[in-house]
């Protein structure tokens, strides 16, 4: 069902923890980003039989963790905190221009795919408040019309 | 004029530092390791608890003491797991070490790893971390290639393998219990102690949890003459730097290496240039999201575990919020409600409801619902979660709350009174 260079990777994975359950977090978040963001009930079966666990507990742990998705997000997915920090410098005005700018809430998705927006609780940049991941890379003390720049960007 | 004292940033403060393998052995880096495998571990312990380090991540527990805990004689391997899940709101100091220096933490988790009889050391890094994530991971597979990880480094003997682990986005794993069962593959939700994780923790053998920070430490503190050193950086009982977390409205927010001997005042009139736009101070969050509020006039005090504790408040995790005077106060606990809401675990009542009740009441007086009654409801709610649930989480709710009513009472009733 792998990829041979998914399967060595959660194979190395496999071999680090004393139990295969011990590995299941980081190995479903290697699935997910090899299935473009989001886990399917096929996936999660998989892994549950990777260690050994129910696929019950698979989707106890799924739901507990903020970041693992079970729909699909856009290929840009924007994580605006508004926590503390970023809420007392702008964050949370970020988030609702950001909103208004692609026509959705955040937790949605724009109808084109490109884009999903996230209201994140702290994400430890609190020092270089706004802050934003995309994807997985960290934009620090964003304004508006950064954010406006960067989903011009990353639209072409 | 309050300025920095440079242990743990004394390479990353210089801009032309390398933070390769490399570049940390030309700054000294390892030199503490080889002396440490000279010594007997039990030594190793004692200089740590010689040095007077409380641990970094927000509860200041001796760090030595808490070594000295783990059980003997078990059978069973001991593990040594550092806490990079950094999510308080308001801290970012351990994302840069990791990103800036990672060598230094990881020396620090070797000896460390040396001092328990460690075998197979995890480091437990939030999953949103991603740039901190690839760092250790690259800086880890130099230390393999060069021969200070796996069988025998530097001739010791020694064996230590070091895995990055990562999280998947849940505030409560910064808790170390939860943590454990987080790295065991279940959702993170604390346990009940006793027993404590050093008789029985990561899939029931004795560990040690540590902070980052707490780990970068050790290798200046198992330096020659380090312990003495560190402990006379401050004053007695709060040894050593810190990093502070210093962000809100601030001109230069930004994290800082200081000595506890350092009034909060200077932190933000010196170190953080003072407020913004010229504004005045109205007050400051000290220690994180759950530490109790200060108001404008109580930030002549040094910034330390003991100092803060007396005034009622904490140093928690040594992250300073600071707010001016056009904040408006309920807005700003209504966020932190909201946040305690959000990463509450479910497992006990009084956290589960308590923390969605507070925030809807909050919500409540936003929308012009206000009321005496509502307030001392509040201020109840907040008073059931104190002391009543399994982790601290109960209490990182509670404080807030209960402060900021204590502190700000007229904020609130700005919103329903008739003036």
């Amino acid at each position: 069902m792998f990829s041979e260079d998914i399967q060595a990777q959660v194979d190395n994975l496999l071999c680090r923890y004393p139990i295969k359950q011990n590995a299941l977090i980081p190995i479903l978040l290697l699935v997910q980003k090899e299935n473009e963001g989001w886990l399917t009930e096929e996936w999660m079966q998989h892994v549950a039989d990777i260690c050994e666990v129910p696929l019950t507990h698979i989707e106890g742990v799924v739901t507990f963790y903020t970041m693992f998705r079970l729909k699909r997000p856009g290929r840009y997915h924007l994580q605006i905190c508004t926590c503390v920090p970023c809420c007392l410098v702008g964050g949370t005005e970020l988030l609702e221009h950001t909103e208004k700018k692609l026509e959705i809430q955040a937790g949605h998705t724009t109808d084109d795919g490109v884009f999903s927006i996230e209201e994140m609780e702290c994400i430890g940049a609190c020092s270089y408040a706004p802050a934003v991941i995309v994807n997985e890379d960290y934009h620090e003390q964003v304004t508006p019309e950064e954010m406006d720049k960067m989903i011009k960007e990353l639209r072409q | 004029m309050a300025e920095e004292t440079l242990v743990l940033f004394k390479n990353i403060r210089n801009p032309k530092y390398d933070k390769s393998l490399a570049g940390y052995k030309r700054s000294g880096g390892f030199k503490s390791l080889k002396k440490v495998f000279g010594m007997k571990p039990e030594e190793v312990v004692q200089e740590v608890k010689e040095s007077g380090l409380r641990g970094r991540g927000g509860a200041g527990f001796p760090t030595g003491l808490k070594w000295s805990f783990m059980a003997k004689g078990t059978g069973k391997p001991s593990y040594l797991i550092a806490n990079a899940d950094e999510s308080e709101p308001g801290t970012c100091k351990d994302r840069e070490l990791m990103l800036k220096d990672p060598h230094l933490f990881l020396e620090g988790l070797m000896i460390s790893s040396y001092a328990i009889g460690c075998h197979h050391a995890y480091v437990y890094v939030r999953g949103e971390f991603f740039p901190a994530i690839k760092t250790l991971n690259a800086a880890v597979g130099e230390l393999y290639a060069d021969g200070l990880l796996g069988t025998n480094p530097l001739g010791s003997g020694f064996k230590l393998d070091i895995t990055i682990h990562t999280g998947a986005g849940a505030y409560i794993c910064g808790e170390e219990s939860a943590l454990l069962d987080s790295l065991e593959g279940k959702r993170g939700q604390p346990r009940v102690k006793p027993p404590f994780p050093a008789v029985s923790g990561f899939n029931g053998c004795p560990t040690s949890v540590n902070n980052v920070e707490t780990l970068a430490c050790i290798p200046f503190i198992l330096s020659d003459g380090g312990a003495e050193a560190f402990k006379s950086f401050g004053p007695q009982n709060n040894s050593g730097t810190h990093l502070v977390s210093l962000s809100g409205h601030v001109n230069c927010p930004g994290v800082y290496e200081l000595r506890m001997d350092v009034s909060m005042k200077d932190i933000i009139y010196d170190i953080g240039g003072g407020i913004r736009d010229g504004k005045k101070l109205k007050g400051v969050i000290p220690g994180g999201s759950s530490s109790p509020v200060m108001k404008a006039d109580e930030v002549d005090v040094l910034y330390n575990f003991d100092d803060l504790a007396k005034i009622g408040t904490m140093l928690g995790s040594a992250a300073m919020m600071v707010f001016d005077e056009g904040t408006d106060i309920v807005k700003l606990l209504h966020r932190i409600t909201r946040f305690y809401a959000h990463e509450s675990c479910g497992q006990c009542t009084p956290c589960r409801e308590g923390t969605h009740w507070s925030s809807q009441i909050i919500q409540d007086f936003l929308r012009g619902n206000g009321s005496d009654e509502k307030l001392k409801r509040l201020y109840r709610v907040g008073g059931n979660m104190l002391g009543t649930t399994l982790c601290a989480l109960g209490d990182a709710a509670a404080m807030p709350i209960q402060s900021f009513v204590n502190k700000f009472p007229e904020e609130f009733r700005k919103y329903y009174a008739t003036l």
